[in-house]
């Protein structure tokens, strides 16, 4: 469902990707993991199109987000890390915006919030404006928009940011129906309980580089150390970062 | 005040550290700002001396005229001035993040609207004494003061003058939003705007502005009037005439008068700032929580019925719809956007309602004067076009601010957003822009043909320019900036306004060209070489700008 294939992304000097490769299948959840700066979140903004990368290829369901990015944007629903949303706009004018934009019907638009506002519990501030929300409230909305259109792919930054331990719970949860009802779900994060819990497969990555894939079974064997993922990922980490001293 | 004192160093060291370090990292940046400025002010300089050197030409009558000019400039200068502090109140008293900061600090909400005032007087005014200057300079070279006097008049008039007007603004401000807790800010505002036009209606009422116009001008009785009338209109309660009648006494060598219009504007000045100080000792923090407490109040009933309204709009293609809604519910609600807008239509209808309540007696005019008046008309119109366009739409991609990652990675091109904004602005400033014509032409008695030629190039100049400001605006876009002004006073901005007044000015020699090859050279052949010029020209103006701003866009990341 999603082919990353030899992409390069560079800031001057700072190689911010290099040469990362790798393939999800449809209905997987896939954790995206690194520290910080480690690449994730420009990985992302090549996948959804805010960036161009400098090499290498993204496919979306078979589509070239470079060169056919209208047909790949319309199957994926993605989540930022910062979710800056319409301030003046009110939830439900907002969700109008975002289903409007994906071409949905106001009939299936309507249905839509209605389900994600009971999912999502924002059904008593749908009629506030976004300004006044707080930024649980805003990460909550953002889960809301990229639901909405129930897309094939949902690529997600940092999907527990500002949520508190309730909303996290209802987002998790959701996440991994999501997955098991055939969408693909991409997950970039640092928090390691998250993508222990959820995913199905697991890639580290680290100063632009992919350093491990799979899952924790794979990992323990690759290391020949036993522990849980926060054991392997600092060992993978460090490793990397003395033989790169 | 010793703790504003210590905020207001580092506001000032913070402002120095980010004025060199934009020097130093954005050279060319900064040098087309400076010689543009410099272009602005050096110009009007000499374009006011060459009017006022054409006027004291005219002997007695000449003079009069040209102090009156220099108060009407100075009073047109003060209301601006009053109207900007208001408008940037909104950002520094209310907006911004240091004010909620300093709010959770032990400082007591005195210092903290003190140091806002300051601030908000160097926003407010930097800008409009760009205007001011030159007009002062050109009319003491005029009244032959060497530019060390006229320092010194600008040194000790100007600073009181900026305060009474920060000081007025700022006042109106806390108490419009001190009354928006029991009646709604678009009431309060609309009956400060329908006040303030009565006010000024009754002035020009009392005042006779017209009685000389309306009297047979080759009569000596009727000249005599005129003069009696001109020295009686300064209004002695307006600081903009204490602050001419510095210049002017000055220039006598009157020193008592002098020191009398000195002593008024600092007095003044000093009892706004007591008084706004009390205001804002008592009810600021009152009007910051009003404002706190007013993010994110809406009605349901309001919202649902704007949102059902757009989307029955339903031969729009979704998309499209989508942004419609979003931007015009956007400009809807914020107060920074709408007030400036209809300011600038409270200046038009002004100047509209005078058009028609004067009478010009344009059928007594000769074909000559006729045309200057109409020619005069069509160059005011550009002017209010490239002034609205660069002020309106320059900012709209911008104004997409930090939430561009959603259009972004929605399913559509960039240039569906790009059409959106173009004929959302068309359809509003063209409309605009041909009420003002038609109504114009038919006040000034204007024949079919010159009507229509005028309609073409004021089309003509409503897609250049909103092309221009758009296109402009995507290649100068500043996301992490949400207020406006901001964004259309920065680099880019000015950049756009100046050409786009330069684009005006084209026009209007254009048109010019083709009224005297048509009425009065007898070489109509030409006409055609102009038109084509034009549209050539015209071409210009709407490709390249909308194909760079695209460019940017499409290759700018986030």
């Amino acid at each position: 469902m999603i082919q990353i294939e030899n992409l390069c992304k560079s800031f001057g000097e700072l190689k911010a990707v290099d040469n990362v490769s790798f393939h999800i299948k449809k209905g997987e959840l896939f954790s995206f993991l690194g520290p910080n700066g480690a690449g994730k979140t420009t990985t992302i903004s090549m996948m959804v199109g805010l960036m161009s990368p400098d090499s290498g290829k993204i496919l979306i369901k078979g589509k070239d987000i470079a060169r056919d990015p209208i047909s790949a944007k319309r199957i994926i629903g993605y989540v930022p890390d910062q979710a800056y949303l319409y301030g003046k706009l009110t939830g439900l004018e907002f969700f109008h915006v975002i289903g409007n934009f994906f071409n949905m019907a106001p009939k299936e638009i309507t249905k839509s919030i209605r389900h994600y506002a009971q999912r999502l519990g924002f059904e008593s501030w749908l009629n506030d404006r976004i300004e006044g929300y707080s930024q649980g409230m805003r990460q909550r909305m953002a889960f809301g928009a990229a639901f909405l259109h129930d897309p094939e792919i949902l690529i997600i930054d940092e999907p527990m940011v500002g949520l508190d331990p309730g909303s996290a719970r209802i987002i998790k949860t959701m996440l991994r129906e999501k997955a098991d009802a055939g969408v693909t779900v991409f997950l970039s994060t640092h928090n390691l309980n998250v993508a222990e819990e959820l995913s199905d497969r697991i890639g580290i990555i680290n100063n632009g580089g992919l350093l491990a894939m799979g899952n924790l079974e794979t990992f323990k064997s690759e290391i020949k150390k036993e522990g849980n993922l926060e054991d392997i990922f600092l060992e993978l980490v460090q490793n990397q970062t003395e033989s790169q001293v | 005040m010793s703790r504003l004192f210590n905020i207001l160093t580092i506001r000032i060291k913070s402002y120095f550290s980010q004025i060199l370090t934009r020097i130093n990292s954005k050279r060319l940046e900064f040098s087309v700002s400076l010689f543009i400025i410099s272009t602005i002010s050096v110009g009007s300089y000499f374009m006011f001396l060459k009017g006022a050197r054409f006027l004291e030409a005219q002997g007695e009558i000449g003079v009069l005229f040209l102090d009156r000019m220099f108060y009407i400039g100075w009073s047109i200068i003060f209301t601006l001035l009053i109207l900007s502090n208001i408008i940037t109140a909104f950002s520094t008293l209310y907006r911004s993040s240091e004010v909620s900061f300093l709010m959770t600090m032990p400082v007591s909400f005195l210092e903290t609207f003190r140091l806002k005032f300051g601030e908000n007087l160097l926003y407010s005014s930097w800008a409009l004494l760009i205007l001011g200057f030159p007009l002062t300079l050109s009319y003491s070279a005029i009244k032959n003061l060497s530019l060390f006097e006229m320092s010194l008049v600008l040194l000790f008039g100007l600073p009181p003058f900026l305060v009474i007007a920060t000081a007025i603004g700022l006042a109106t401000l806390l108490i419009i939003v001190w009354l928006s807790q029991w009646i709604r800010m678009r009431s309060v505002f609309a009956f400060v705007g329908l006040s303030g036009f009565l006010i000024l209606r009754l002035y020009f009422a009392l005042s006779r502005q017209d009685l000389p116009v309306l009297g047979n001008m080759a009569s000596f009785r009727a000249i005599d009037r005129y003069l009696l009338n001109l020295s009686q209109q300064p209004f002695p309660f307006m600081p903009s005439h204490w602050f001419t009648k510095l210049v002017t006494s000055y220039s006598k060598s009157e020193p008592q008068e002098l020191l009398f219009y000195w002593a008024l504007l600092i007095l003044t000045a000093q009892v706004l700032w007591i008084g706004t100080g009390v205001l804002a000792k008592h009810i600021y923090y009152r009007t910051f929580q009003i404002m706190e407490g007013n993010i994110g109040k809406s009605s349901a009933r309001t919202s649902s019925t704007s949102q059902d309204y757009v989307e029955r709009f339903t031969w729009l293609p979704s998309p499209t719809r989508g942004i419609v809604m979003k931007d015009t519910l956007q400009f809807i609600r914020s107060p920074q956007q709408w007030v400036q807008f209809l300011l600038f239509g409270f200046f038009i209808g002004i100047y509209l309602i005078n058009l028609a309540w004067i009478d010009i007696r344009v059928d007594a005019m000769m074909p000559f004067w006729r045309t200057m008046v109409f020619i005069f008309n069509f160059g005011f119109n550009g002017y209010i076009l490239a002034a609205l366009t660069a002020r309106f739409v320059f900012p709209l991609v911008s104004m997409e601010g930090k939430a561009i990652w959603i259009v972004r990675t929605a399913p559509f091109s960039i240039n569906r957003l790009f059409r959106e904004k173009f004929w959302m602005s068309f359809i509003i400033f063209f409309t605009l822009a041909e009420v003002v014509a038609l109504a114009s032409n038919y006040y000034l008695q204007q024949n079919l043909v010159v009507s229509l030629i005028s309609t073409g190039f004021l089309l003509m100049m409503s897609i250049s320019l909103i092309s221009l400001s758009l296109g402009f605006g995507a290649v100068y876009a500043q996301f992490s900036e949400s207020n406006p002004m901001k964004i259309s006073s920065g680099t880019g901005g000015i950049i756009t306004i100046v050409i786009s007044l330069f684009y005006v000015a084209i026009m209007v020699a254009a048109l010019v060209g083709i009224i005297y090859l048509k009425d009065f050279s007898g070489m109509a052949q030409y006409i055609l070489i102009i038109f084509v010029a034009v549209i050539i020209l015209n071409i210009f103006f709407i490709y390249f700008p909308l194909k760079w701003g695209r460019h940017a866009l499409m290759t700018k990341e986030y």
